[in-house]
C-alpha cells in the first residue's frame, strides 16, 4: 500500500517538472531492501508508464521540437545499452554509491536552481513596486 | 556568433546531452532528466517561449531512452515480472494528476523541499551500508 502511495507521489511530481530524483530507487533500495540493480529496473518501467501517462497530456498543451527531440533521443538510445552493461558489471553497492553520488549533485543542481530563480524572482517583484517617478 | 556556429552548437549539446543522459540512464534508471533539461534549455533558449516546454520536450527524449534501457535490463534479468503492477498504476495515475497539475500550482517551495530530500537521501545512499 505504501509503496503504491510512494508510487503515486513520485510520478506527480515527476509531471509537475519537478523531477522523481530516482525517489522510486530510494525507497525500493532502502525501504524495501530491494538489490539495487532491480530497484533501478523496476523504476525503468515505472517511468516509462508516469512519463508516458505526462507526454500524453503536455503533447496537446506544450511546444515540442521535434528535431531537437529525435537528435538526442537517437544519441541517448545509443549510449543506453553502454550503461547498462557497466551496470550489470557493477557490484551492488558500488552502484549505490554511485546512484548516491548522483542524487546529492542533482539534488544540489535543482536547490542552486532554484534559490537563483526565486531570488529573480523577488527582484523583479520589487522593481514593479517602485514607482518609476515621484510624485 | 553568426548562425552556422550556433546551429553547430546547439547539434553539440544535444548530442553530447544525448549520449550523457542515455548512459546515466542506462547505469542508473535514473538520472537522465536532469542532464536532458540543461541540454535542452541551452540549445532551444531562444526558440522557446515557456520555459514549461522545456520540461515537455524533456519527457518525449527521456521516453525512447527509457525504452531501450528496460529492455536491457530485462535482458539481463534484472527486471522482476512480479509485484511490480502496484506500482504500474499509481504511476499512471500520478503522470496524469502531475501534467495536470503543472500550470495550476506553484512548484517553487515544493521544488526546494525536494531537492533537499533527494540531497539527504543521496547522502544517506552513499554512506550507508
Amino acid at each position: 500500500m505504501l509503496g503504491s502511495a510512494v508510487s503515486f507521489l513520485v510520478a506527480a511530481l515527476s509531471g509537475m517538472g519537478i523531477g522523481s530524483g530516482g525517489f522510486l530507487v530510494i525507497w525500493l533500495s532502502l525501504a524495501e531492501q530491494m538489490p539495487q540493480l532491480t530497484a533501478q529496473g523496476i523504476n525503468l518501467l515505472f517511468f516509462l508508464f508516469s512519463s508516458g501517462a505526462s507526454l500524453a497530456v503536455h503533447i496537446r498543451q506544450r511546444q515540442l521540437f521535434a528535431g531537437a527531440i529525435l537528435v538526442m533521443s537517437l544519441a541517448g538510445m545509443i549510449a543506453s545499452p553502454l550503461g547498462s552493461l557497466a551496470a550489470a558489471a557493477l557490484p551492488s553497492d558500488i552502484l549505490r554509491k554511485i546512484f548516491g553520488g548522483m542524487l546529492i549533485v542533482s539534488g544540489l543542481i535543482a536547490l542552486r536552481k532554484n534559490v537563483r530563480s526565486r531570488k529573480k524572482q523577488k527582484k523583479t517583484a520589487v522593481k514593479k513596486e517602485k514607482p518609476l517617478y515621484k510624485k | 556568433m553568426n548562425t552556422q556556429n550556433r546551429s553547430s552548437l546547439q547539434r553539440l549539446y544535444l548530442i553530447l546531452g544525448g549520449l550523457t543522459a542515455g548512459f546515466a540512464n542506462g547505469l542508473l534508471g535514473a538520472g537522465g532528466g536532469i542532464i536532458i533539461v540543461w541540454a535542452l534549455g541551452k540549445a532551444l533558449e531562444n526558440a522557446v517561449q515557456d520555459g514549461k516546454d522545456i520540461f515537455a520536450n524533456a519527457l518525449a527524449v527521456m521516453l525512447p531512452i527509457s525504452v531501450i534501457s528496460t529492455v536491457s535490463y530485462a535482458a539481463r534479468g534484472s527486471m522482476p515480472t512480479a509485484g511490480v503492477l502496484h506500482f504500474i498504476l499509481p504511476a499512471i495515475l500520478g503522470g496524469l494528476a502531475g501534467a495536470f497539475l503543472l500550470d495550476r500550482i506553484g512548484t517553487g517551495t515544493v521544488k526546494t523541499l525536494f531537492s533537499v530530500l533527494v540531497i539527504l537521501s543521496g547522502i544517506l545512499m552513499v554512506v550507508g551500508r
